[in-house]
């Protein structure tokens, strides 16, 4: 069967860019301006989830062609877009919670004065992230991940008058720029690989075909070894810029200055995992290089530990978000890591991508659920400013209760499922393993990590909802609740939070969707430690109970002695990462290229400085003769006169 | 036998040079040019007379023609040259210099610029640019302005360290 | 005796004309000017050219002069100034001078006598007289002949005006009736000059 339905995943978002970047243009504040991007992403919506329900993934994988972008001699760019369970569960969890934050913003960025410049972006975003997901070719996948992360730039930059904004926006889009550039790198030495292991004439870029890919692999594993560990880094290293990990996670935090919805959406819920889902694509690839994996593994679990006691020091309810959301990426990359034990590599996809799935529920439910705190207050999210929201925020207090509790992986809540998966995973990649040493860290790691995030969750929830009511200034006299059209799309992330876990886990409703991941051995279903799930609950329930504990007893790290209090201030000051890294790559560039801008002043434009001067300097030596005097010209020309006289009569 | 009244037209011509480089009065100069055409003109005529042709002294007659044409004009422009700047001399005259000579400009019967009426407070103005420099077309300058330093004495790179 | 008078003019023509750049008065250079023109005038005589000497000594000596003389006194009421005392660049204007005379002449020294043979060559009267010269036979009437032939007359150049050089003379004239009208158009006085004018002049 054809599916050329798939096409109107892209294309639903595509016109509403193009149209909506078109009302943008002609009246910026047009209050209709949401509908377009509503239609196109329900459609969009609507389409991945027939996509999910009637590929059989379980037999092929759906190649939906249908466009040429470019054919001519050995130059054909086939674009088509490739259906198998990652990229279905992918695009569905972008669709979907894209469509459902699109409705939210509608309500959120009512009024703002460029309503319209909102949209079109949006639907530019989804339209990116839907072709980065259901690409089947590396080279098309890059180009859009280059294109979510210049509209991830401009939704940072979103309100460019505020400097911290622009500065953000900035800040994200170079780090991004570093890492992509190594991703580049990358691509480039995977094609180079393939073109030396393949003789199939399929076109210069057809060659970066995931098929094409995988085909190649045996062979380029037992020719180039080298180069493919180096392919393995260098999309680790575009991986992690992506997904904000350990070291170059700091523009996540930042991120935050853009528009809630866009918080919720890009930077915590889908562009975010996208460096996940690289790493899942490439699953095939990665299996081949376990040391690679192992230290992406490392690096999600110390991105993890890191970002979860970060989040314990903050006061901006958003970057407590924020810091949560670097964290739980962190878990995925352990969860790929898993692949490292190449049996384990399909469940290690599975549970990276179940983690995905219900991430961005809850986590969009949270961010949404905090834009509403925002609303109310009049945009102070500083949670020492505000307190016992309970009371006029009943029903964005349920709604962040729900979402506190799947993140926070209280039993039966979807991120529990999810999170119980990885550390199952953790567990049982520790069995004959060459790296179980590494596992058993990331395994405690994990554990640490659940009980930090209980413990954050439950404060923020403790300082913004309970508690006596107190409001800043800036929200007036009566904080209202959302309205119910901004309320509903988080009442279905709420559902989506609380049974997705179930859906997706132990119940296997859809479950069976990605068992199967192409070019990778069946997975078998690992043995299940009931331990691990107990402990897991065990320690999420009392680190929520810490966490409340701490806040209504005004217990801190501060409270706690010398070193807590240097812990706390360290956390505070996000243990100097961004110090760190201003050291690191911020000074030395800058050194680099006040030398560099030196050099160029006075060393280059200095040399043709001094050229230039040589004609200033030969006309001033003969301007003495431009005295506007008439005796003086006429003298010259004599001169000139006579002299050609005297070359006529003698010269020969 | 070369004709004696041939060497006579090149020294004509020779002194009134002379003149002109020398004079400083318009008249005076011009009455040299009157000079070095007389010369002309007499070697036109003795020239015709060794070739047996007329065209030497219908040549000096058109040249003759030219040359009060010539004085008249020339007189017409020295009467309102002398109306505007009150003197016969050249040196009043010196619109076309490069300024950096603007204060050896001339001595003697020059009148200074700010006592003409039509440039009165002129002078006063900066210098820097040629009158009606504004009114023409220019490059646009890339980058710095090549008129001021290349770079700013006060100019420094922005401290991009304060923002990490 | 043509010849001597023909050195004598050119003497005086040429020291005058020195005096001429010399003189510190511009009165008395005007004047000397036109002395000049006048010994030019007998040198254009004694080549057979009076009509060309007439209208020299009538339109430079004449008009010119008297017009420049007006203008002079118009301009400059008071005597000596120093624009007129003081020399610009003399030595190498008298440098260049004097390389251009010298040039020019020792170039003519040169070359004229090849000129005047070729000439020779090509001017029966020229041929008579060298003929005679040869055989030493000098007949009067025959030279006499031939220089009347070779001789230009006012009745001649009038006649070549109006034939061969008819173009030339209407386009000199034409010229002429141009530069007057240019001259009257150059010289007039603009009506906002005029209350400056009276006041500074």
């Amino acid at each position: 069967m054809d599916y050329y339905i798939a096409w109107l995943i892209p294309l639903g978002p595509l016109v509403a860019a193009v149209v909506g970047s078109i009302i943008a243009f002609l009246n910026p504040r047009a209050s209709f301006a949401h509908l377009v991007t509503w239609m196109g992403l329900t459609i969009s919506a609507l389409a991945s989830l027939y996509c999910l329900f009637r590929v059989d993934v379980a037999h092929d994988v759906v190649i939906a062609g249908g466009y040429n972008w470019l054919d001519f001699a050995q130059m054909r760019v086939p674009i088509s877009l490739q259906l198998d369970a990652t990229s279905l569960v992918q695009i569905c969890v972008v669709t979907v919670v894209g469509t459902l934050v699109a409705y939210y913003s509608a309500g959120y960025m009512h009024g703002d004065k460029a309503y319209a410049r909102f949209f079109a972006i949006f639907s530019a975003f989804v339209f990116c992230m839907t072709m980065l997901v259901l690409a089947d070719n590396l080279l098309v996948l890059y180009m859009f991940w280059e294109g979510v992360g210049l509209c991830s730039y401009l939704m940072i930059g979103f309100w460019y008058e505020r400097p911290s904004a622009a500065q953000a926006a900035l800040k994200a889009f170079v780090i991004n720029r570093l890492a992509d550039t190594g991703f580049l790198f990358g691509i480039l030495l995977l094609w180079l690989g393939i073109g030396q292991v393949t003789t199939a004439d399929s076109g210069i870029v057809s060659r970066l075909d995931y098929k094409v890919i995988f085909e190649a692999l045996p062979t380029l594993a037992s020719s180039h070894p080298d180069l493919l560990f180096m392919v393995a880094a260098m999309l680790l290293l575009g991986a992690i810029g992506k997904s904000a990990q350990f070291p170059l996670h700091i523009w996540l935090p930042d991120a935050m200055e853009g528009p809630t919805p866009v918080s919720a959406l890009i930077h915590a819920a889908t562009m975010v995992t996208a460096g996940v889902y690289l790493m899942c694509r490439m699953a095939p690839l990665m299996v081949m290089v376990p040391g690679v994996l192992v230290f992406a593994g490392w690096l999600g679990a110390i991105t993890a530990l890191l970002a979860a006691s970060v989040a314990l020091f903050q006061d901006d309810l958003k970057r407590v978000l924020a810091y949560s959301t670097v964290s739980q990426l962190g878990y995925m990359f352990m969860a790929i890591s898993c692949g490292a034990v190449a049996d384990l590599m399909p469940l290690a996809v599975m549970a990276a991508l179940f983690h995905v799935a219900t991430h961005a529920f809850f986590k969009a439910l949270l961010f949404l659920s905090a834009g509403n705190v925002m609303h109310a207050m009049g945009d102070v999210i500083d949670m020492r400013k505000f307190s016992g929201l309970k009371g006029v925020l009943p029903k964005t207090h349920i709604l962040f209760l729900v979402g506190g509790a799947a993140l926070a992986g209280i039993p039966l809540l979807s991120g529990f499922w999810s999170k119980d998966g990885i550390l199952g995973l953790l567990v049982a990649a520790q069995h004959d393993s060459p790296y179980a040493f590494s596992f058993q860290i990331f395994f405690v790691v994990g554990l640490i990590t659940a009980g930090l995030t209980a413990i954050y969750t439950s404060r923020a929830y403790y300082h913004t909802f309970q508690g006596k009511p107190v409001f800043p200034k800036e929200a007036g006299d009566h904080p209202h609740e959302a309205t119910t059209q901004m309320l509903l799309p988080l009442a279905v992330l709420a559902v989506g939070s609380v049974f997705l876990g179930l859906a997706i886990g132990p119940t296997g409703m859809i479950g069976d969707y990605l068992h199967d991941i192409p070019h990778l051995a069946v997975a078998e279903h690992g043995e299940h430690h009931s331990w691990v799930l107990i402990a897991s609950a065990v320690v999420a329930l009392a680190g929520v109970a810490v966490g409340c504990l701490s806040a209504s007893q005004a217990w801190t790290f501060r409270s706690a002695g010398e070193v807590g209090k240097s812990f706390s201030s360290a956390g505070k000051n996000r243990f100097y990462m961004d110090e760190m890294m201003a050291a690191a790559f911020v000074r030395p560039a800058e050194f680099i290229s006040a030398r560099m801008s030196e050099l160029d002043l006075q060393g280059i434009d200095g040399l043709w400085r001094k050229i230039v001067e040589l004609p200033k300097k030969a006309g001033w030596a003969f301007s003495f003769m431009q005295r506007g005097q008439l005796g003086g010209y006429s003298l010259l020309m004599a001169i000139g006169l006579v002299a050609y006289l005297l070359l006529l009569s003698f010269g020969g | 036998m070369i004709n004696p009244a041939l060497f006579i037209g090149p020294c004509l011509v020779a002194v009134g040079l002379f003149g002109f480089l020398t004079r400083r009065n318009l008249i005076l100069m011009f009455l040299s040019l009157e000079l070095m055409l007389a010369g002309v003109s007499l070697n036109f005529v003795v020239f015709g007379k060794m070739h047996g042709d007329l065209g030497g002294q219908v040549f000096a007659i058109l040249i003759l023609v030219v040359a009060a044409c010539e004085a008249a004009l020339a007189l017409s422009l020295i009467v309102a040259l002398v109306r505007l700047r009150g003197t016969l001399d050249s040196k009043a005259w010196s619109a076309l210099r490069e300024f950096q000579f603007d204060d050896q400009a001339g001595s003697g019967g020059r009148m200074a610029e700010d006592k003409i009426p039509e440039l009165a407070g002129r002078a006063a103005e900066d210098h820097s640019h040629p009158e009606g420099y504004e009114d023409l077309p220019k490059l646009t300058p890339a980058g710095l302005d090549p008129q001021t330093r290349p770079v700013d004495s006060d100019f420094k790179l922005p401290d991009l360290a304060g923002r990490a | 005796m043509e010849l001597w008078l023909t050195y004598a003019f050119c003497a005086v023509a040429v020291v005058l004309a020195i005096s001429f750049a010399l003189i510190k008065h511009p009165v008395h250079a005007a004047l000397s000017f036109a002395c000049v023109v006048l010994a030019a005038a007998g040198v254009y005589l004694l080549q057979d050219a009076a009509f060309v000497a007439a209208s020299t000594v009538v339109v430079y000596a004449g008009a010119t002069i008297i017009i420049f003389m007006f203008v002079l006194m118009f301009a400059q009421q008071t005597n000596l100034l120093d624009y007129d005392t003081l020399k610009q660049n003399p030595l190498a204007a008298g440098v260049v001078a004097i390389a251009l005379a010298a040039t020019v002449i020792v170039v003519a020294l040169r070359e004229l006598p090849t000129l005047e043979a070729q000439l020779a060559a090509k001017n029966p009267v020229a041929e008579v007289a060298a003929k005679d010269a040869a055989t030493d036979i000098k007949t009067e009437a025959a030279v006499a002949v031939a220089a009347k032939a070779d001789r230009f007359t006012v009745a001649k150049l009038g006649a070549a005006f109006y034939t061969r050089y008819l173009l030339a003379i209407e386009i000199a004239g034409t010229l002429l009736l141009v530069a007057t009208l240019g001259a009257v158009v150059i010289a007039q006085r603009e009506p906002q000059a005029d209350v400056k004018e009276t006041t500074k002049l």
